[in-house]
């Protein structure tokens, strides 16, 4: 690459035919130096970089909505397996549940005199045998559910 | 005009033994029980739970309790699965006298028609700490 040539392909304003004569024959003399022509290459990256960094910034977000998506799918299954579950309602042996063990279990609670505010299932504020009938009503509903219900 | 009152009274006369015929079924109405065993295998059974269903002209009319002191009370049911041909049956007993290896826990009594069949499916049995055991359930007609 070099100036010189690319100066002689511009036409010499008429305006100023001294001065193109004077910018010719300085360009037959003078060669653009290296560093020169190294410098504006620099430059001419440097203006395109822009358009590369909005490839790159545009993959980045396109990861970052893919890990987003996935995060979002995956966490509430996770936290299923995890011990945080939510406990379904009725299930006092919070084993994802509803069955006469959990009956068994509120009825020994009340024979031990234990209190779970869980068990209040008649919220009388108290765990005692009408919430132990409420859960067995609920159990044996025909239609009712053994593992899915609230 | 005579002719025409003969010819209705005899239609209505058909319609009526038609009628008859239709409710003759009746008399094949007949009341079964039908025995539930529970098999705990060395277990003590501590609980159990289970649903049955009867295929056919089926109603529930009656629940007895089982054979062992523990289960001598009638198991607790849904009242308004008399009637129906379909009733989940449970019990427990948190005491340390349970019996073990196959019991009878309930008897079901039955108002059937015809010929229906009858299935049992053990939802979950415990035993005398209330965990989940391994057992069957099995159902016995004694006509």
């Amino acid at each position: 690459m070099s100036s010189s040539k690319r100066s002689n392909d511009f036409p010499a304003p008429r305006e100023y035919p001294q001065l193109a004569a004077d910018l010719k024959s300085m360009s037959k003399h003078q060669r653009v130096p290296a560093d020169l022509d190294q410098r504006v290459l620099s430059d001419l990256e440097h203006s395109v970089r822009p358009v590369v960094w909005g490839r790159r910034l545009a993959a980045a977000a396109i990861v970052v909505v893919a890990i987003g998506s996935i995060s979002l799918f995956m966490i509430p299954q996770l936290s299923m397996r995890g011990g945080s579950t939510p406990r379904l309602a009725w299930d006092t042996t919070a084993d994802g549940r509803v069955d006469v063990l959990d009956a068994f279990l509120l009825a020994k609670t009340i024979e031990l005199g234990g209190f779970d505010d869980f068990s209040d299932f008649n919220h009388d504020g108290q765990v005692n045998a009408g919430d132990l009938a409420v859960l067995t009503d609920h159990i044996v509903r025909v239609g009712g559910s053994q593992d899915t219900d609230s | 005009m005579t002719r025409i009152i003969a010819l209705g009274v005899a239609c209505l006369l058909t319609i009526g033994m038609m009628a008859m015929d239709d409710d003759l079924p009746a008399s094949d109405v007949r009341f079964v029980p039908v025995d539930i065993y529970v098999d705990s295998h060395e277990a003590p059974l501590g609980a159990w739970q289970i649903e049955f269903l009867g295929h056919g002209d089926v109603e529930l009319v009656g629940v007895e309790g089982g054979e062992h002191a523990a289960y001598q009370q009638p198991p607790h049911y849904d009242a308004a699965a008399l009637m129906q041909d379909r009733v989940i049956l449970a019990a427990l007993n948190t005491t340390d006298d349970l019996p073990t290896g196959k019991t009878r826990v309930a008897r079901l009594h039955l108002r059937v028609t015809g010929e229906p069949t009858f299935e049992t499916m053990l939802i979950v049995a415990g035993d005398a700490g209330g965990q989940r055991i391994e057992a069957t359930a099995t159902i016995g007609v004694s006509e």
